[in-house]
C-alpha cells in the first residue's frame, strides 16, 4: 500500500488541461488541411491524382473531403506548389458530413454544440456504448485512451458504458462490415430515446481504406442518423475528445 | 533434411517454378514428416482455381538454422485432412475450404472460419444454393450435455471498448469446461480485394489489417515489395524501422500491462500504464506524425527521416518513460492481492502449446523458445540482436511478466540504436513487382510471428497475397487456457493473451 | 420534529455524493481531476428524463425489481439512527425488520435479472445469492453483540449506546465487530475487493451485471437505491467505528456528515490500492468477517 502511494507521488499528476490550455501536437502530426489555391498550377491534379480514395477535387474552388481522407499526407507530398499542407490543428469534428468538406479561402467551422433539450440532458452527463463494425482497433485504441489519466474523459461526465440500455449513444467505429451490421443496428435499438450517433474515423464514415469491397457498407452513415462526425484515421485522441466537448458545449473557442 | 521443400531465407522471393509441386501423397507426407521433425507451419493456403485450388504450405525449421520451406500440390474438390495428427493445421484447413471451396476430408470440425463468401466464383459449403443464410456466429458449437451443463453465449458486441467476437462457454457452475470462439464479424475482404494489386490502397490496407500491428504488418509488406521490386532499405531506414517496430511493441506491452492490472481491479498499476503507454505513442508519433505509425513504413524505405533532434528528443523520453514504466509495474509483482489472481490462471502446457503452433509471447510464456527475431532475422535484426526471454510457468502470471522484460530488452535495443543511426538516405524507390516470383516475409510484431506471402502473375500482379496474423496461430491457445477454470477469470485470460479480431478476420 | 426532517432529508439528498467522494478520491490515488463530485446527481437527473426500453421478454417483475429495491431501502434509512440523534421509527426489533428489508429488495433485483432471461443476468444472482448468505450472518452477530452491550432490541437503542465509554469497556469485542462489519460493507455495496462497480467485463460483475437490461428511469431508481444502501450500511457501521457526539444537536448532524464523508474516503482508498478477489476467494473473507462477528459476540457474553 505504501509503494502504491510513494510510486503515486513519483507519477505525479497526469490530467491535461484541455479544454482550458492548448495541447501541444507532435510537429509531424497531420491535423487540419490547409489549401492554397493561389498556388495551384494550371490545370494541375497531382494531389487528387495521388488521393486513392478521392478525397481532393481539383475544380475551382480546391476542396478536401475530410470524411474521405486517410491523413496519410500522400497529396501534400505530391503537390509541386505547396499548395496541400496539414497544420497540427486537431479540431476537426462536424455535425455534419458535408461540414468535412474544407475549401481553399475558407475558414473551417468544428462541430457546435447539441440543441436545446438535448443539451440541457447531456450537458454534464453523457454515456456512450462502443460499436467497431470492422475497425482495425486503432480507433478503438484511441477511443479507448480517453478514459486514462492523462486525458480523463469522466471528469467532463462522459463515459462509455458496458449496456446500450445505459447508453446515450452509439460510438461507431470501422466501416461496418455485412458481418456486423444485423449488431450494430440491434445495438442501436437497445438504446432508449433520445439517443445520439457519432462515428469516429475515416472507416466509420465513409469506409476509409476499405471503401466499395463488396464486404463493407462505406461506413455508418446511411444505417444510421449521424450527429457528429470525427474524422482521421485514426483521429487523434484529442480530435475525439474535441469533438465530444463540442458536442456537449463544453469546449473553448 | 527439407522433406521435399525448396528452402529460402526469410525477405527473400524466388521464381515461382522453384517451388516443388510433387503429387498428394508425397505433399502431404513431407508436411507430417517436417511437423514430426519439429517444423512448424507458417501458411498454408489455396490458390483457387476452376478444378480446385494449389495449396502451398510455408514451413520454419526449427530454431538456429534460419531456414523456411515452400511446398506446393494441386487439389480438386476435396483433399485429406491432417488437423486430427496436426492441430496447428486445423484452423489454416477451414481457411482454405471456406476460400477456395476445397473439402478438407475428415476435418473434426469443419465449420465456417470468417463466414465469408469464397475467393472464387461460386457458393461456399455453408451458404444456401441462393447465395444467403450464412449468418456471422451462427454455426454448430461443441457442446457438453448434461444436466447442470449450461451454456453461457458472449458477443459479438462485448461490453468494453474491443472489437467483435462471439464466444460460447460450457460451464458447470462457475467453472468452463470448453470454450469455443467464432469469429469474422470483422471480414473486410483485404486478401480478395489484394488478388491483382498492388493499387495505391494497398499500403493503406497493410497499416490496417491491425491497427495496433500498424508497423509489423507494414515491415512484411515492405520486405516482400523490396524483394519484388529489386530494391534495398539503406540501413537507416532499417535502424528506424527496428526502432519503430519496439516502439509498437513497448506501447502494446504497457498497455497489456495496465489491462490486466485493470482486469484485477488495480487501480494504481491500470491508471499507470495507460497513460505511459500513450507516451510511447507519442513516441512514434515523434518519428511520423501518427500514433500508430501510419506513413512510416513504406517500400523501400521510410516515409520520413528521424533527424538528429528528433532522435535526441526520443532517448531523452525514452529515459523518463523507462522509469515511470519501471515505477508502475514494479507495484504488480509487490501486491500480493494481484499476483494471487494472476497466478495458476489460464494455464497452457508446453505440450498443448507446441501442438498448436503458438507464437510470439504466448508460446514464449509456455517456454517455447521461438522469436523471429532471432529465428529468421530481418532488418535490423540481422545486424543487433534483441535477446529471447522465455517463461516456464504458462499462466497469466507468466505471459505478464514476460511482457515487461521483452518491453526491457526493447527499451535497450532502441536506447542503443537511436544513439547510432546510421548515415545515408532513407528511402530507395522500388522499381515495380517482379513477374511469376513468390515473396515470403516474417516478422515478429508484438503478437508474435506475421508472415505475408506474395505470388505475382505473368504481370507482376498478385496472384495471392496471402496474411497471416499471429493471432491465427493463437486464439485456439486462448480456448484452451481456459479449460476447468473460473469463467469470471476469462477477460484476464483473454487481456493476457490479447489476440487481434480484424488481424484474424482480414 | 426538526431530527426527524434532517433526518429525511439528509437520506434523500446526501446518499449520491458519497459516491462523488469515492470517485474523486480514487481519481485523485491515480493521479487525474475525475469526475465532479455532483457527477452522481447529473447521471441520476438525467437518466429520470431518459426513456425505457424493454426486452419483450420480460414480464412485470423485471419491472418491480428497481421499485422494491429502492422503497426495501428507504424504509431501512427510516430504521437506522443517523449519528447521534434516534431514528424517526423505532420500535423493539426493528433490527430484525433492518436486516431483512435488504433480503427483499435482494430477492426482487435477483428476480428482475433472472426474468431478462440473460445468461449473465442469471449468473450474476447466482453469486449474489451465494454472497449475501455468507454475509448475512456477520450481521446478525453484529446484532447480538449490540443488543447485549446495550439491553435494548431497537437499532436506535443499541447503536446510539455506542459511545467512547463503551469503546474503553469492550474495545476487543468492537474492534473485532468494526472489522467484520467493514468486510459486509464493502461486500454488501459491491466493491473492491468483492466486486468492481468500474468494470466493463460482463463475466466478473455481481451486482453491475443483474442491472445490464435496465434503462432510464428505472435505472435512476437502482443507482440512487444503490447510493442509499450504501449511506444507510455506512450509517451503521460509523457508529461502531466513529462513536463521537457532542451533545449539541447541530455539531451532532454536522458531525455524523464528517464520518460519512471519511467512511468514503476510506473506501476510495481501499479501492486504489487493492486488486478484486478472485470469485472463488470471496466466500473465504466473508466466512472470515462472520468468525470476526462471532467471537465479538462471545467476548461479549462471556
Amino acid at each position: 500500500m505504501f509503494k502504491a502511494i510513494l510510486t503515486r507521488f513519483r507519477q505525479g499528476h497526469r490530467t491535461m488541461a484541455y479544454p482550458d490550455a492548448p495541447q501541444p501536437l507532435p510537429p509531424r502530426f497531420r491535423g487540419l488541411p490547409l489549401l492554397d489555391a493561389s498556388r495551384c498550377g494550371d490545370g494541375c491534379r497531382a494531389c487528387a491524382e495521388a488521393c486513392p480514395y478521392g478525397a481532393l477535387a481539383p475544380s475551382a474552388p480546391l476542396t478536401l473531403d475530410m470524411g474521405k481522407c486517410l491523413f496519410c499526407g500522400d497529396c501534400a507530398a505530391a503537390c509541386p506548389h505547396d499548395a496541400v499542407t496539414f497544420s497540427t490543428d486537431a479540431r476537426l469534428a462536424s455535425r455534419s458530413r458535408e461540414g468535412l468538406t474544407v475549401a481553399a479561402g475558407e475558414k473551417y467551422h468544428p462541430a457546435g454544440a447539441l440543441e436545446g433539450e438535448l443539451l440541457r440532458l447531456f450537458g454534464r452527463s453523457l454515456k456512450l456504448r462502443e460499436v467497431s463494425a470492422g475497425g482495425c482497433n486503432a480507433c478503438e485504441a484511441d477511443t479507448n485512451v480517453l478514459s486514462t489519466i492523462g486525458w480523463d474523459l469522466g471528469r467532463f461526465g462522459i463515459q462509455f458504458v458496458a449496456s446500450p440500455r445505459h447508453a446515450d449513444g452509439l460510438f461507431v467505429t470501422g466501416p461496418v462490415t455485412e458481418n456486423m451490421r444485423l449488431a450494430l443496428l440491434d445495438t442501436y435499438k437497445a438504446i432508449p430515446e433520445p439517443k445520439l450517433v457519432i462515428v469516429a474515423g475515416a472507416c466509420a464514415i465513409n469506409g476509409g481504406p476499405f471503401k466499395d469491397h463488396a464486404e463493407v457498407h462505406n461506413g455508418a452513415d446511411g444505417l444510421l442518423p449521424v450527429d457528429l462526425y470525427i474524422p482521421g484515421c485514426p483521429p487523434s485522441p484529442l480530435t475525439i475528445l474535441d469533438g465530444l466537448l463540442r458536442l456537449v458545449g463544453r469546449a473553448r473557442e | 533434411m527439407s522433406f521435399g521443400m525448396k528452402t529460402f531465407y526469410n525477405g527473400t522471393s524466388f521464381n515461382r517454378s522453384e517451388i516443388p509441386k510433387p503429387d498428394n501423397d508425397t505433399f502431404f507426407q513431407g508436411v507430417l514428416d517436417a511437423i514430426t521433425a519439429g517444423w512448424r507451419v507458417c501458411s498454408y493456403f489455396g490458390v483457387p482455381n476452376a478444378a480446385g485450388a494449389t495449396l502451398y504450405c510455408v514451413m520454419s525449421a526449427r530454431a538456429g538454422s534460419g531456414t523456411l520451406g515452400i511446398v506446393a500440390t494441386s487439389v480438386g474438390r476435396s483433399f485429406p485432412s491432417l488437423a486430427n495428427v496436426c492441430p496447428q493445421l486445423h484452423l489454416f484447413e477451414r481457411e482454405i475450404a471456406e476460400q477456395c471451396l476445397t473439402r478438407p476430408e475428415g476435418h473434426p470440425w469443419f465449420k465456417p472460419v470468417r463466414f465469408q463468401k469464397p475467393l472464387c466464383e461460386g457458393n461456399g459449403f455453408w451458404h444456401d444454393s441462393d447465395g444467403g443464410g450464412l449468418l456471422p456466429g451462427v454455426m454448430d458449437f461443441y457442446r457438453v450435455e448434461g444436466e447442470e451443463v449450461h451454456e453461457v453465449a458472449v458477443g459479438p458486441v462485448h461490453a468494453g471498448i474491443i472489437e467483435p467476437g462471439h464466444f460460447r462457454f460450457q460451464c458447470h457452475g462457475e467453472e468452463v469446461f470448453h470454450l469455443e470462439i467464432s469469429l469474422g464479424f470483422q471480414h473486410r475482404g483485404i486478401e480478395r480485394v489484394l488478388i491483382g494489386g498492388p493499387t495505391p490502397r494497398t499500403v493503406h490496407q497493410m497499416e490496417t489489417i491491425a491497427g495496433d500491428t500498424t508497423v509489423g504488418h507494414g515491415q512484411a509488406y515492405c520486405m516482400n515489395m523490396e524483394s519484388l521490386g529489386g530494391v534495398f532499405a539503406s540501413p537507416r531506414a532499417e535502424t528506424v524501422r527496428g526502432i519503430a517496430l519496439e516502439l509498437e511493441r513497448l506501447a502494446n506491452h504497457t498497455g497489456d500491462l495496465g489491462a490486466i492490472a485493470g482486469d484485477v481491479g488495480y487501480l494504481p498499476t491500470a491508471s499507470f500504464c495507460g497513460r505511459i503507454r500513450g507516451d510511447f505513442l507519442n513516441m512514434t508519433a515523434l518519428l511520423c506524425g501518427s500514433r500508430f505509425g501510419r506513413g512510416l513504413l513504406r517500400p523501400g524505405g521510410i516515409g520520413y527521416d528521424c533527424d538528429a533532434a528528433i532522435a535526441d528528443e526520443l532517448y531523452t523520453r525514452l529515459q523518463s518513460a523507462r522509469e515511470d514504466l519501471a515505477g508502475a509495474v514494479a507495484l504488480l509483482w509487490n501486491s500480493p492481492s494481484v499476483m494471487a489472481r494472476l497466478e495458476d490462471v489460464g494455464m497452457v502446457t508446453e505440450a498443448d502449446a507446441r501442438e498448436i503452433g503458438l507464437v510470439g509471447p504466448a508460446a514464449r510464456a509456455c517456454g517455447l523458445n521461438r522469436d523471429v527475431r532471432r529465428d529468421h532475422p530481418f532488418g535490423i535484426f540481422r545486424m543487433s540482436q534483441i535477446p529471447v526471454i522465455t517463461a516456464t510457468t504458462c499462466d497469466v502470471a507468466a505471459r505478464t511478466m514476460l511482457r515487461w522484460l521483452e518491453a526491457e530488452r526493447s527499451l535497450d535495443f532502441i536506447d542503443e540504436q537511436v544513439r547510432h543511426l546510421p548515415r545515408g538516405g532513407y528511402r530507395n524507390q522500388p522499381a515495380g513487382v517482379a513477374a511469376d516470383r513468390c515473396a515470403v516475409a516474417l516478422t515478429e510484431g508484438w503478437r508474435g510471428e506475421i508472415c505475408h506471402v506474395a505470388l505475382t502473375d505473368g504481370q507482376g500482379r498478385f496472384e495471392r497475397y496471402k496474411i497471416v496474423d499471429p493471432s491465427f496461430h493463437n486464439w485456439s491457445g486462448l480456448g484452451l487456457s481456459l479449460r476447468n477454470q473460473q469463467i469470471s477469470d476469462f477477460p484476464l485470460c483473454n487481456k493476457s493473451f490479447n489476440l487481434s479480431y480484424c488481424g484474424f478476420d482480414l | 420534529m426538526t431530527n426527524g426532517i434532517i433526518h429525511i432529508f439528509l437520506a434523500l439528498v446526501m446518499p449520491p455524493l458519497l459516491l462523488g467522494v469515492i470517485g474523486k478520491t480514487k481519481a485523485a490515488f491515480a493521479g487525474r481531476v475525475g469526475a465532479p463530485f455532483l457527477q452522481p446527481y447529473y447521471d441520476i437527473l438525467r437518466l429520470l428524463h431518459k426513456g425505457t426500453v424493454f426486452s419483450t421478454t420480460t414480464s412485470w417483475i423485471f419491472r418491480a425489481g428497481p421499485i422494491v429495491a429502492l422503497a426495501t431501502t428507504a424504509v431501512a434509512a427510516l430504521l437506522i439512527p443517523f449519528g447521534a440523534h434516534p431514528s424517526p421509527i423505532s420500535f423493539d426489533g426493528d433490527m430484525i425488520l433492518y436486516a431483512y428489508l435488504f433480503a427483499l429488495g435482494r430477492f426482487f433485483t435477483m428476480s428482475a435479472a433472472l426474468d431478462t432471461g440473460s445468461s449473465f443476468e442469471g449468473m450474476g444472482s447466482a453469486r449474489e445469492a451465494t454472497y449475501s448468505c455468507l454475509a448475512e450472518p456477520t450481521l446478525f452477530f453484529a446484532l447480538i453483540t449490540l443488543s447485549r452491550l446495550s439491553g435494548s432490541y431497537s437499532l436506535s437503542g443499541m447503536l446510539v449506546n455506542i459511545n467512547l465509554g463503551v469503546w474503553m469497556h469492550t474495545s476487543a469485542a468492537l474492534l473485532l465487530l468494526v472489522g467484520g462489519m467493514f468486510i459486509v460493507l464493502l461486500a454488501e455495496n459491491c466493491r473492491i475487493p468483492f466486486d468492481d462497480p468500474t468494470t466493463h467485463l460482463e463475466l466478473t460483475m455481481i451486482h453491475e451485471v443483474m442491472v445490464l437490461d435496465h434503462s432510464g428511469p428505472a435505472l435512476a431508481i437502482i443507482h440512487y437505491a444503490a447510493a442509499l444502501k450504501l449511506f444507510v450500511l455506512g450509517a451503521f457501521f460509523v457508529h461502531l467505528a466513529l462513536p463521537y457526539s457532542t451533545g449539541n444537536p447541530f455539531l451532532d448532524w454536522g458531525l455524523f456528515i464528517i464520518s460519512m464523508l471519511e467512511l468514503a474516503v476510506v473506501i476510495g482508498v481501499v479501492e486504489s490500492v487493492m486488486a478484486r478477489l478472485r470469485l472463488i476467494r470471496i466466500p473465504q473473507l466473508l466466512v472470515a468477517a462472520t468468525i470476526l462477528a462471532a467471537f465479538s459476540t462471545l467476548l461479549v457474553i462471556r
